[in-house]
């Protein structure tokens, strides 16, 4: 029996590919957990799912004149941004109705260049990821986002804390509140470049969403928030990596379908705020 | 002359492809208008993202892809809604959670179920659907649905209008909250699976919202707003199968880009609320007061 736990365990490490797998996996879960943590305590998932769709046109123009990913991606969300920017505050659109629009907006921009181009049979690998297939470039790119995102948590942690939760104060306090926004606005576009050979630019928010929404229903901490998001983008990571592998299913899916099952599992069995313990738990007097 | 112009429109499939988005485009006025109004586009996207594992289901078992789809939205809607009342889990977080955990076993499950040989379709197909590949069974449910649809939401118009710009108020004369909400998800859901075959499920949120928040832009009066949202969304339709056709682009991207510009243009242009006439109002002190 031990025999066949060892197998299940190392026979896919010996495959080249499955160890980048989860190296750039293992990368990631440290950018995604600082970052995604603020977008979850600050209710952003729609901004980000927004960006990880809308880079798709600087994803595809990258691709097709062999131009740097990482600068064409950070150029076009930094345009993205700026119209979503611009289009929200006009009242008569509102928030929720710019970030949909302008996004949609560039995502088919994105189609129409990539059947333009004769690229449709690349197209899944930009939607779904290539957790088997990321290059040693890939790597690269989601270790220097990781230390850039490192730098600034070291840096402005608690600045832009207080720029997220109370934006009166920090401009009382004489922070440089525009400056922290764009600032976290780049670090966020910049993760969702770096995670998108990863999962592809669909199920980029659930790396950056599901942890710290997992984590939050373990503590009230932010920096254990933080570290248990981490975490649990690390074991959901190599567990969807080694099902995936088994199983001979698409990898990017299965690691954000695990990471989905530990959500609920934390909904239901969490023992501060679970559904089920605090059914359970006798009630005080 | 204007040969160019009715060449596209001489053929089987463009025309089903015209009659269909005509069809949509109703629905983008009488459903999108209130997407716009409530701001609610994140829930509409991510239910028109779950619906996914429906259809693989669907396609799996050999049963109805239409029903698989509206099974999984229901159920997806309901789990965003019970799982947000908890403390801990803003709505934000378990739209983007669900969404894209269902989305994940869509692929998934797609993936079974098109290297099972027999089905038809591939996951691309479903993600961006098949403007010319729209067949006369398609026509035919979005007929049946997009009436249904329109004849409710006409019906409920004055009690879906009250409750978007004034819930409390709504409430108070005795409207149920939760029923007019039920309503609207129940309408954007069908609108979503009606028009899956022609644009797919990720760019079916831009014909909900684009074409009503262009019209916001112009309109105050909601007649007005739901009759010119549609209106935007059959001209862009237009204008993105003549680009499709000629330039051999795919179709739902193009109408959907088509739709962004015409947006993009009532933003910086409106004679009321664009950019443009705002900055000039600004500079000119005829118009102060």
């Amino acid at each position: 029996m031990w025999d066949d736990v060892t197998r299940f365990l190392l026979e896919p490490l010996s495959a080249p590919y499955v160890q980048r797998a989860l190296l750039e996996i293992a990368i990631l879960s440290v950018s995604v957990a600082i970052v995604g943590t603020y977008v979850v305590l600050r209710s952003l998932s729609f901004l980000t799912l927004a960006l990880s769709h809308a880079i798709f046109p600087g994803v595809v123009l990258a691709a097709l004149l062999g131009w740097n990913m990482l600068l064409t991606s950070m150029v076009v969300a930094v345009g993205i941004s700026l119209l979503i920017g611009l289009s929200s505050r006009n009242s008569r659109v509102g928030h929720a109705s710019a970030i949909g629009t302008i996004y949609t907006g560039a995502f088919a921009a994105g189609i129409m260049l990539i059947s333009s181009a004769g690229l449709f049979r690349r197209l899944s690998e930009f939607l779904f990821g290539r957790l088997f297939a990321v290059g040693d470039d890939d790597i690269v790119i989601a270790a220097v986002v990781t230390l850039l995102a490192l730098l600034a948590y070291g840096l402005a942690r608690k600045e832009i804390l207080l720029v997220s939760f109370d934006r009166a104060m920090a401009q009382a306090q004489g922070l440089p509140v525009a400056f922290l926004e764009l600032g976290f606005l780049a670090l966020l576009s910049l993760v969702v470049v770096a995670a998108l050979p990863a999962v592809g630019n669909i199920q980029t928010v659930a790396l950056l969403v599901t942890p710290p929404a997992t984590a939050r229903l373990l503590t009230d901490r932010l920096r254990v928030v933080m570290l248990l998001s981490g975490l649990i983008s690390l074991l959901g990571g190599v567990m969807g990596v080694y099902l995936a592998w088994h199983l001979n299913l698409v990898s990017g899916a299965m690691v954000v379908l695990t990471l989905t099952i530990f959500f609920l599992l934390a909904y239901f069995f969490s023992p501060r705020y679970g559904l089920l313990t605090r059914r359970l738990r006798p009630a005080r007097a | 002359m204007f040969d160019w112009l009715s060449e596209p429109f001489t053929t089987a499939f463009t025309q089903n492809a015209l009659k269909e988005l005509a069809m949509v485009s109703v629905l983008s006025g009488v459903v999108g208008v209130y997407v716009v109004l409530r701001g609610i586009a994140f829930i509409v996207d991510g239910l028109s993202h779950a619906i996914l594992p429906g259809i693989a289901v669907a396609l799996l078992v050999g049963g109805n892809t239409f029903v698989g789809a509206f099974v999984a939205a229901l159920v997806v809607t309901a789990l965003v809604s019970f799982t947000s009342r908890h403390e801990q889990v803003s709505e934000d977080s378990a739209t983007g959670i669900f969404f894209t955990g269902a989305f994940a076993l869509g692929v998934i499950l797609t993936t079974l179920a098109v290297s099972n040989k027999s089905s038809r379709g591939t996951s691309v197909d479903i993600l961006f659907g098949q403007l010319f590949g729209v067949t006369e069974q398609d026509i035919t449910n979005t007929l049946l649905v997009g009436g249904l649809v329109t004849l409710l939401f006409v019906t409920l118009r004055k009690e879906l209008l009250l409750s978007s710009f004034d819930p409390s108020m709504s409430r108070a004369m005795g409207y149920s909250g939760w029923w007019l909400d039920l309503v609207l998800y129940l309408g954007v859901a069908l609108t979503v699976v009606v028009a899956l075959p022609a644009v797919g499920n990720i760019l079916v949120l831009a014909f909900l919202i684009t074409p009503a928040a262009t019209a916001r832009l112009l309109t105050d009066r909601i007649y007005r707003l739901i009759i010119l949202s549609a209106v935007f969304a059959f001209l862009a339709s237009i204008i993105g199968i003549y680009l499709s056709y000629y330039m051999r682009l795919a179709g739902g991207a193009s109408i959907v880009t088509v739709s962004s510009l015409l947006f993009l243009l009532s933003l910086a242009f409106s004679p009321r609320y664009g950019w443009l006439s705002r900055f000039r109002r600004k500079e000119s002190p005829a118009n102060v007061g």
